[in-house]
Formats: C-alpha cells, sequence, structure tokens
C-alpha cells in the first residue's frame, strides 16, 4: 500500500529526516510516534506531496510521487495539524469544492458532499460558514476533505491536538468507523489514543525509525523479563530478608502494603532463566505465602520513554 | 483548475473588497471621463483618459496590486495551501486558476467602463481604433502587472507585504521610462550597472543555495561575460545601458497602444513578461516544496 525508502531531509544544515524506511500494508492502522522535532510532520508532508525529500522514494500503491504525482495524490486524503479550511465558505461549499478539486465528476460533486457531512456526522452543520464553527467540527471538516473521493490512504496528523474530552473521543470513534476499508496513518502526542486506535506502530526518534511492530509485539518486545512483581503474605522484615538473601535476585523494592501483612513487591532476577517457581518454592519453604508474581509487562509509553529516551503526554 | 477557478471568483464576488474594487473602478474612470470628455469636449478616450497619468496610477499601482494581494500570502498564511498542493492537481493549474479569476474581475471592470466611450459614441464621434488599441493596450498592461503581483503574493506570507511591493512594481513600472532619463549614459556607467546586475545574480544565487562557490563561480562568469562583450563590441557599451533598459520599459510599450498603434511585438513583450513572471510563480511555490 505505502513504501517509504530511505527518506532524507535536510533543512538547510539540519537534517530532519536520516533515512526513514517502512511499509504500511492495506487496511492498517498505523500509529507515527515520536517527540517534537522527530520528523513525523516531515514524514507525513513527504508522503504526501506538500514536500519534497532531499533524498529517498515513496511510493503509494506502487506509484511514485516524484514520478506521477497527480496519479499518488488521487489515492490519498491529507489531514495536517491545522485543517486547511477556507473559513469563509460553507461547510457544503467547501466540500464541493474539495470534491472537484479531488477530479470528481460534476454530477457527483453534491452527491459526494452530502455523504461526506453524512459520515462525519456534520450534515446539521452544511450551511453554516466554518469560521462559525467550534474547533470539534472544525476538525471533523477537516477530515471530511481528506475522505472526499475516498482515498485508499489517509494521513492525520495529530487529529485530536487541541480538541477537549467530549470531542476527543467523538473523533476517536470517527477515525475508528474510517478504518478497514483504507489504510490510515495518524501521528499524535497522546500514547493511550495511539495505543487503543492502531494495530501497528512506528517509533520516530530524531529523524531515524527507532522501532517499527504491531503494537502489542512492540510492547512484548521491549519487556523486561528480568523485572518480576511479587505480592506475597508474611512477616515484612522475615519477606526482605528472604529477598536480600537469595542469589536469586540482583535487587529489590518495596512497593505497597497490600492490605494487614500483605506486600507488594519488585525484584529483578540476577538469572537468565525464569525464575518464578524457585521463588514461590522459597516462600513456601519459609511458610510464607506468595499470592501473585508476573513478569512486568512494558506499556507503550514505557517502551518509548526507552526508546526516546524522553516522557510524552500520556 | 475550473475548481479553483470557481472557487477564487466566489471569494471575491462574496467578499465587499471586489465590490468597492469595482465601485472605485467605474467612478474614477468617471471622473476623469467627465472631465476630459464632458467638461472639455475631447472625444478621444484612449488618450485622455486611459493615458492620464494619475489615471494610470489609480488602476497599476493601486487597483490591481489590491486584487492580488489576497492571492498567495493568504493561502500560506491560513496554510490553505496545504490542500491544493497535496491535492491531484499542478502547480500551473493552481497559478493559473487564481490568475484567471482576477483576470475575470479586472475584465469585469474594463467592460463596465465601456459605457464611457459608448456615451461618447453615442452622443458624438468616437475614434473607434483608437479607443480598441487602448483597451488591448490596457488589458495586456494590466495582465502583465497582475502576473508581477501574482510573483510577489506568492513570495510573502502577508498580503499587506504584497500589496505594498506590487504597488511599489507597479510605480517603477509606470515611472521607468523618467528613471531611465536621469541615468548617465556611456562606457563607464553601463559596465558599473551590468557589474551590478552580476554582483545581484551573485548574491541571489548565494542566497538560495548558501554555498560560496556558486555564487562564487557565477561572479566570475558575469564579470568574464561582461569583460569579453566589452572587449569584442565596445561600441555596445556606449549607450547600451539607456537603450537596454528603454527596450524594457512596459510603459513605452503601453504609450503605443495609447497612441493607436498595436504593435505586434509589444504584444508579444507584454505577453511574455507575463508569462515568465506566472512560470516563476510556479516555480517559487514548487521551489518551497524543496525548502
Amino acid at each position: 500500500m505505502l513504501l517509504v525508502k530511505d527518506l532524507v531531509k535536510h533543512y538547510g544544515s539540519r537534517e530532519a529526516l536520516k533515512g526513514i524506511s517502512f511499509h504500511v500494508e492495506e487496511g492498517q492502522i498505523v500509529g507515527l510516534l515520536g517527540q517534537n522535532g522527530a520528523g513525523k510532520t516531515t514524514t507525513m508532508n513527504i508522503i504526501t506531496g506538500y514536500l519534497s525529500a532531499t533524498s529517498g522514494e515513496v511510493e503509494i500503491q506502487g506509484i511514485n510521487i516524484l514520478d506521477k504525482p497527480k496519479e499518488a495524490k488521487r489515492c490519498l486524503g491529507y489531514l495536517p495539524e491545522q485543517p486547511p479550511l477556507y473559513e469563509k465558505m460553507t461547510v457544503r461549499e467547501y466540500l464541493q469544492f474539495v470534491a472537484e478539486l479531488k477530479g470528481l465528476r460534476k454530477g457527483g460533486i453534491a452527491e459526494e458532499a452530502t455523504r461526506l457531512m453524512e459520515q462525519t456526522n456534520i450534515l446539521d452543520r452544511e450551511h453554516t460558514l466554518i469560521r462559525h464553527l467550534s474547533k470539534g467540527y472544525k476538525q471533523r471538516v477537516g477530515l471530511a476533505q481528506a475522505l472526499a473521493g475516498n482515498p485508499a490512504l489517509m494521513i492525520l496528523d495529530e487529529p485530536m491536538v487541541g480538541l477537549d474530552p467530549n470531542q476527543i473521543v467523538e473523533i476517536r470513534e470517527l477515525i475508528r468507523s474510517l478504518a478497514g476499508e483504507r489504510t490510515i496513518i495518524l501521528s499524535s502526542h497522546i500514547l493511550s489514543e495511539i495505543e487503543t486506535l492502531c494495530d501497528h506502530i512506528i517509533i520516530l526518534d530524531q529523524g531515524r525509525v527507532a522501532a517499527e511492530n504491531a503494537t502489542r509485539q512492540l510492547e512484548a518486545e521491549h519487556s523486561n523479563q528480568k523485572q518480576l512483581r511479587m505480592v506475597i503474605k508474611g512477616d515484612k522484615r522475615e519477606i526482605q530478608r528472604l529477598l536480600r538473601e537469595t542469589e536469586l535476585l540482583k535487587r529489590y523494592s518495596y512497593i505497597r502494603d497490600v492490605e494487614q501483612g500483605v506486600y507488594e513487591f519488585q525484584v529483578v532476577s540476577a538469572m537468565d532463566t525464569d525464575i518464578r517457581d524457585e521463588l514461590f518454592l522459597l516462600f513456601a519453604q519459609n511458610q510464607m505465602i506468595v499470592y501473585s508474581i508476573h513478569m512486568e509487562q512494558m506499556s507503550l509509553e514505557d517502551v518509548f520513554i526507552k526508546l526516546t529516551g524522553k516522557e510524552e503526554e500520556a | 483548475m475550473t475548481a479553483i477557478l470557481k472557487r477564487e471568483l466566489k471569494a471575491y464576488f462574496t467578499s465587499m473588497q471586489v465590490y468597492i474594487y469595482l465601485a472605485l473602478f467605474v467612478c474614477i474612470t468617471g471622473i476623469f471621463f467627465f472631465v476630459a470628455n464632458i467638461i472639455y469636449g475631447y472625444n478621444d478616450f484612449a488618450s485622455f483618459v486611459l493615458s492620464n497619468f494619475n489615471y494610470m496610477i489609480f488602476i497599476y499601482a493601486i487597483a490591481i496590486p489590491i486584487l492580488t494581494m489576497r492571492m498567495f500570502a493568504e493561502e500560506k498564511k491560513h496554510r490553505t495551501d496545504q490542500l491544493l498542493l497535496t491535492a491531484p492537481v499542478s502547480v500551473w493549474e493552481i497559478v493559473l486558476g487564481k490568475y484567471f479569476a482576477c483576470a475575470t474581475v479586472f475584465v469585469i471592470g474594463l467592460a463596465l467602463i465601456t459605457v464611457f466611450p459608448v456615451i461618447i459614441a453615442v452622443k458624438g464621434s468616437l475614434p473607434v481604433a483608437s479607443v480598441i488599441s487602448g483597451y488591448v493596450g490596457m488589458l495586456l498592461l494590466a495582465l502583465c502587472i497582475m502576473a508581477i503581483g501574482t510573483l510577489i503574493s506568492s513570495l510573502t506570507e502577508e498580503p499587506v507585504i504584497a500589496v505594498v511591493v506590487s504597488a511599489a512594481a507597479g510605480f517603477l513600472i509606470l515611472f521607468f521610462s523618467s528613471l531611465v532619463s536621469f541615468l548617465p549614459n556611456g562606457t563607464v556607467p553601463t559596465l558599473i550597472f551590468c557589474l551590478l546586475i552580476v554582483i545581484g545574480l551573485a548574491v541571489l544565487f548565494y542566497v538560495d543555495t548558501r554555498k560560496l562557490w556558486i555564487a562564487g563561480v557565477a561572479l566570475l562568469a558575469g564579470a568574464g561575460i561582461t569583460a569579453g562583450l566589452y572587449f569584442w563590441q565596445k561600441e555596445w557599451f556606449m549607450y547600451g545601458l539607456t537603450t537596454c533598459l528603454n527596450w524594457l520599459s512596459i510603459e513605452k510599450r503601453y504609450e503605443e497602444f495609447l497612441n493607436g498603434m498595436l504593435n505586434l511585438s509589444s504584444i508579444v513583450y507584454l505577453l511574455t513578461v507575463t508569462g515568465v513572471c506566472l512560470f516563476l510563480t510556479t516555480q517559487v511555490i514548487a521551489k518551497r516544496r524543496w525548502r
């Protein structure tokens, strides 16, 4: 569906992209993650043909964006971070213009505008001037324009930015409803949004692809199998003594009192193998009960921090 | 292109700007018509209205820059250029769509002021050929200045800057011959002028590429060509400066139309300047993608 190969982009002497490559399969929702300045918007702008890469290639459905820009652009819809809206037009006028711009035949333009308004649930604002719309509605109009011409690939740059929580839920549902029949690439600062919406993630860091995989696989891949959480019933001092003295562990830390006489600890294994059985037996032999013991799973946020070294908005 | 043309026309006619423009255009032409053709009784509309210098300043240095100022500057400011440049249309289609919309508004104004020569024709004798060539000249000069305004609008994000620079360009075009007459003639001024152009080009290359060696090569090549021409044809440099600049003068060519002459070379020249400016506009927009 989309092939991005060795993209390099220089802004003067600054290298914004340092050889980005990835591919996206048909029907996927792909999340593009990265800190500010990681190259998300630049990558999206190059894919859509708004910017040219210093070197590298972009192919949409096998069509090179530089060789055949018109054909390639026909396959895509783009919602930039700031929706490109003509504020003095009504919603209908604007969407009809976009439909015509995307090459729809004269007879089908009005129907297309109606379809877009129905799909994005803005039919009630059909004759309202865009400048009189709320931020949430403007974002919907932006999404509607990206959908014009029923493109196979949609690129959405920070579609949730600046929206209130209710509007975020609305737009998220809308994007989810658009998935399946088309491929969507979206960037966001809100990791939880990406985690909920996307089935594939690309993490960019300083102009490079730091990681790329299916969301769950990415979390599993970067999980630390040596880090465990244990909930143990017994005397706190005795538990701590055992944790300190055993050769199975490198270190441990107390987390919290779960209830009277029940404590939660985080432990780090000193072995390369799974030590859960040995830990269980150790406490059982010392007349203490292990309520739970599990390997710590890394969240997307943890993976992001690990790969980029910085914390984003969670 | 038709989608952009239609949108631009709709944008013009849903704003007050175009109605004020048309009203002023007709009113001011009417005032000049009233004074020259009614009070003084001259029957030649082209020679006494269209060629009036104050009238020309109003049309070419005020009215047209106001029409062209929003063209690309506003698109960039509101980021709506992202919609156009990521749509399946070429940069040429975008530029021509906007340019033709602007030209349509001007042609509407031109059609409205046709009422004045018609009044002369009804009430007296009208030199039809002179009026027709005057109208052709006016249209060609307007198209040319509009193309320059389009280019200027593509270079900035601020419509105010676009209108000021376009107005300055309009003034420069109208006063060009007068300014040229102040320039000294002779070999040394011509050589200095050539050198200034070469330095200007070298600076432009440097600003564009940020590479000193490219600017240096351009400077050396330009200086070399100038020196070569000087040693080859010294007489070219005697009156070269003013002859060359007078040949380039757009205003001088416009005067020919107002004097009833439809000179093919002038038509071709004005259309060429228009084409070059529109081509440069497409290049400015396309180059932005490579920034």
